[in-house]
């Protein structure tokens, strides 16, 4: 039986008088009370964010991938940050991944990361990213690649792991500690003056694992195809360092998959002294940069709204107001003066503060509709292969150096650019008689996949593994196959993108 | 981007392999030769394999050489190794016709010595004789054997047939081609050959290899003209082509006139024949050089190369005939008479047949009563079993035949000896 009061609502049950009184909704908060026989007064208590963080699930859910496949997001986390800040800095990538008693370690010659990101890194209650908001041909856009990896070591050991960065000069060791009583985390940070090659360019960035395997350890699973990491069903009770030994096969595959998405990339890869060395075939490929403007033509409504509304909370805290006219100056095509004055023109916008465009409910969405309708009138959509087209003679070249028979080799590029969103689809293909098994090497916007991320194509939600089984190529066949998509606007299903969401 | 641009991709960068696996699975040794299916420098074709597979082929089809071997021999001995090694099913048209001809000719040196007939493909037929040759190699190599050995030495005493000839010395004057075979039937009907002496040969389209061997020897030994009959179209004017020049298959090592007795532009104008049309598959300009080369005019070039064609089937039967007899008249073909010193020949050989064909009817009466008269031995049936047992290859009536033989020589030898004493007594008599 419910009764209905006008304050709170009250509730019978197993014999027990209910009573729930809702708090302004100021506060959201709710506090419960039960009458019964014996009565207590619940406390509320506070537990850090930040703890919650630290948990094997919500770190899970926030990297988007099992444990099994951690050493691998490691690696795709700081290849991609390597990446892209060489390629921001116009430097030609060179990087080197290593796998030793301490644990991975990844090093970069690109332009390093300030003392000053290293600290706001190490702030839990923030998400820090200059990707997220834009609309781009980005490899990351989450702004919490490094945060899931400063919280790996603690999570797999304890204590036992940490990070260690060094860059401009100083080295960072970082450490996250528990307070068991106060059941907060406490990230100790040491920062000491680094002489060595890193003192003015480079990155290095190391993963304490915890009880790191020694060359000597047994690798207990090697896989051919990314889907079968997802497969392994790790016993409770696996330490983090056979989760490290399981990975190493698909680890190094996975690093050498970098190299087939990424011309200009040279890699050498370590794992307790294999080497692998992976010189670039194009050191001066071409590619969309993520220190270029963005197009008008990549965004919806949705996209410039939220863009419009982080610059307006970032220029809030910094104490700054932007106009229109500055907003619009940082898309492609609208740098000129006189670009700038037809869109503000035309939407009646000049002298404008983008805050002008904030009203009760947030950004007022009919405006940002023909803000955008102007800026994209005015601009020209960019063309595909100004996104970056990894090409036929590098994927001949990688497929060649690893023993396919290149004579059964296969490339196709698709290129588009409906509706003013260019996209470039690149696939490869060769029959590879030394391998027991298939190897996919998926990749969107040159960053592979950890697992296949192309599982639901089409209204039928065929996925590229049933696809491949149509076409004979099953995971069990010697075959290797690229798929490779280029696009600003790609959307994902998770949060650890690990599965594309494609129109029908 | 749409799912399916990039399942298109994915589906074109693997069609090859899919076709492979597809094959795998259908025939399970395809596996193995995977390699060979994918990889196209290790692709073996099937002229490849065939060109390695002739000479071994050819071996056991002549038995070491020692007999003649047919292309369709050399092609079952072949094919086994060909689809073993390329998996692809061999054509027996394609070997026979194309692969075999070609190793022939690129290995002529090698093969100087081999002895390989083909199929006949059309006919040859002589006027009169009723002579029949088929177009293929080994009918053709025996008609032009029989042609050069036979003298004209016969000893004959069946008479009252035609004075004996050997190509065409004495019975025809020109060589008449046709590119289709069901033609001939009209032609006998028409009696055509024998008005016009002329010799008719017909073959399935092109002329095969035998068919030019055989008029290059009788028309270049013989110096006749060829007589080609043709349609208006571009095969047409290949034949013609392919009989006036040499190819990569037949070089002629005579000279002699060929004729175009084929449909031109100007007959189907004449006529008011239907042209039809047809799907030109090659390329117009070298479909159009072709035609000029193999004696077309600029017109009718064009005609062919806009889609339009003429048969000899245009024509009603019977205005095919007239058609024809005014293009042999047109170019002076005649019935044959040989000179004086044959014509004297044949006299006295047919004075000589209608002497015998007299006195064998007298001879015939006598030995119908010979016969009649004789006695039949008792054991005929043994005699023809001992006969048989000795001779096994001899059918029961040459027995018969050789028994009756010996009857009669006994009986005529005694009948002379009788008629001997006789004179001789009759002599004695005389003198007493």
């Amino acid at each position: 039986m419910v009764c209905a009061h006008a304050e709170s609502r009250a509730y019978r049950l197993n014999g027990c008088d209910l009573r729930i009184r809702e708090a302004g909704i100021e506060e959201q908060k709710v506090e419960f009370t039960m009458t019964a026989s014996a009565n207590l007064s619940r406390t509320a208590f506070r537990t850090s964010r930040l703890l919650d963080f630290l948990s094997e699930k919500e770190l899970t859910a926030q990297i988007g991938h099992s444990k099994a496949a951690w050493p691998l997001v490691t690696v795709k986390e700081l290849l991609d940050n390597a990446l892209d800040a060489c390629e921001e800095a116009g430097i030609q990538p060179e990087i080197e991944v290593v796998v030793d008693d301490e644990g991975i370690v990844v090093t970069d010659n690109g332009p390093g990361i300030a003392p000053a990101v290293v600290e706001a890194v190490l702030d839990f209650s923030t998400r820090v990213s200059s990707r997220e908001a834009y609309v781009a041909p980005d490899r990351g856009a989450q702004g919490n690649a490094l945060k899931t990896l400063l919280a790996m070591p603690f999570v797999l050991g304890g204590e036992e792991g940490g990070v260690q960065i060094i860059s401009h000069g100083v080295g960072h060791e970082i450490q996250i500690r528990v307070d068991r009583i106060r059941q907060t985390p406490e990230i100790d940070h040491q920062q000491h003056a680094h002489n060595g090659q890193f003192v003015k360019n480079g990155t290095s960035v190391r993963l304490r694992w915890p009880n790191s395997p020694s060359s000597e350890s047994n690798e207990l699973s090697t896989t051919d195809d990314e889907d079968d990491l997802e497969e392994i069903d790790l016993p409770e009770t696996d330490s983090a360092s056979s989760i490290l030994s399981r990975a190493k096969s698909r680890f190094l595959q996975f690093a050498d998959d970098f190299t087939f998405l990424n011309p200009h990339l040279a890699l050498g890869a370590d794992w307790h002294g294999e080497r692998m060395v992976v010189q670039a075939t194009n050191p001066q490929h071409s590619k969309w940069r993520p220190s270029q403007p963005t197009c008008a033509h990549w965004y919806e409504p949705e996209h410039l709204e939220r863009l419009a509304a982080a610059y307006i909370a970032h220029d809030h805290a910094t104490g700054r107001e932007r106009t229109v006219r500055e907003f619009v100056t940082e898309f492609a095509g609208l740098t000129s003066s006189a670009k700038q004055r037809a869109v503000l023109d035309a939407t009646g916008m000049a002298r404008k503060k983008l805050a002008d465009l904030v009203n009760n409910q947030g950004l007022d969405r009919s405006r940002i509709e023909q803000l955008l309708a102007a800026m994209r009138a005015h601009s020209k959509p960019v063309k595909p292969a100004a996104l970056g087209i990894i090409g036929r003679d590098h994927l001949r070249a990688r497929f060649a150096a690893i023993d396919c028979e290149m004579e059964t080799f296969e490339y196709r590029k698709v290129c588009s650019a409906g509706d003013g969103l260019p996209w470039i689809i690149e696939t490869a293909f060769a029959w590879c008689p030394t391998l027991e098994r298939r190897r996919i090497i998926t990749g969107v916007n040159w960053s592979p996949g950890i697992v296949n991320p192309f599982r639901e194509l089409g209204a039928f939600g065929e996925s590229l593994d049933s696809v491949l089984e149509r076409q004979r190529a099953g995971r069990d066949e010697p075959v290797v196959l690229l798929l490779h998509i280029a696009c600003p606007r790609v959307a994902f299903a998770d949060r650890g993108k690990s599965s594309v969401v494609v129109e029908d | 981007m749409d799912s399916a641009s990039i399942i298109a991709a994915v589906t074109g960068v693997t069609k090859r392999w899919t076709k492979q696996r597809k094959a795998e699975e259908r025939d399970a040794s395809r596996t193995v030769r995977r390699g060979e299916a994918m990889i196209r420098s290790c692709r073996v074709t099937l002229k490849d394999a065939s060109f390695d597979a002739i000479p071994e082929a050819y071996r056991k089809a002549s038995s070491d050489g020692r007999l003649p071997a047919h292309a369709r021999q050399i092609m079952y001995a072949a094919r086994g190794a060909i689809q073993e090694r390329t998996g692809e099913r061999l054509d027996d048209r394609y070997f026979t016709q194309s692969l075999l001809p070609e190793y022939l000719r690129v290995y002529r040196a090698k093969t100087a010595d081999w002895d390989v007939v083909f199929d006949a493909r059309g006919h040859f037929c002589e006027p009169h004789t009723g002579r029949v040759v088929p177009l293929g190699t080994l009918e053709v190599r025996a008609h032009l054997h029989s042609q050069r050995s036979a003298q004209q030495s016969e000893s004959r005493v069946v008479t009252r047939t035609l004075f004996p000839t050997r190509g065409p010395e004495h019975r025809y004057g020109a060589v008449l081609f046709i590119e289709k075979e069901g033609f001939l039937p009209i032609f006998e009907r028409a009696q055509l050959a024998k008005r016009y002496d002329v010799a008719i040969m017909s073959t399935k389209g092109i002329s095969v290899v035998a068919a030019r061997q055989l008029v290059d020897e009788l028309c270049g030994k013989h110096q006749i003209p060829l007589l080609v009959l043709h349609d208006l179209d571009k095969a047409g004017f290949s034949i013609l082509g392919t009989l006036r020049r040499d190819t990569a298959r037949y070089k002629f090592r005579n000279k002699f006139d060929v004729v175009d007795l084929g449909l031109r532009l100007s007959d189907v104008e004449e006529h008011g024949l239907d042209a039809e049309d047809f799907y030109l598959k090659a390329k117009r300009t070298s479909v159009r050089s072709n035609l000029l080369r193999n004696g077309a005019t600029a017109e009718e070039a064009d005609f062919i190369c806009n889609g339009q064609r003429v048969e000899l089937n245009a024509f009603g039967s019977a205005e095919l005939i007239a058609w024809i007899e005014s293009k042999l008249a047109a170019h002076g073909i005649r019935k044959v008479v040989p000179d004086t010193a044959a014509l004297e020949q044949a006299y006295r050989r047919a004075v000589h047949d209608e002497y015998v064909s007299r006195r064998v009817a007298d001879l015939n009466r006598e030995a119908a009563q010979f016969a009649a008269e004789a006695t039949i031995p008792k054991s005929l049936t043994a005699k023809v079993r001992t006969a048989l047992t000795q001779a096994p290859a001899d059918a029961w009536d040459i027995a018969v035949r050789r028994t009756a033989g010996r009857y009669v020589a006994r009986t005529l030898e005694r009948n002379k000896s009788k008629n001997d004493d006789n004179k001789q007594q009759g002599e004695v008599n005389d003198n007493i």
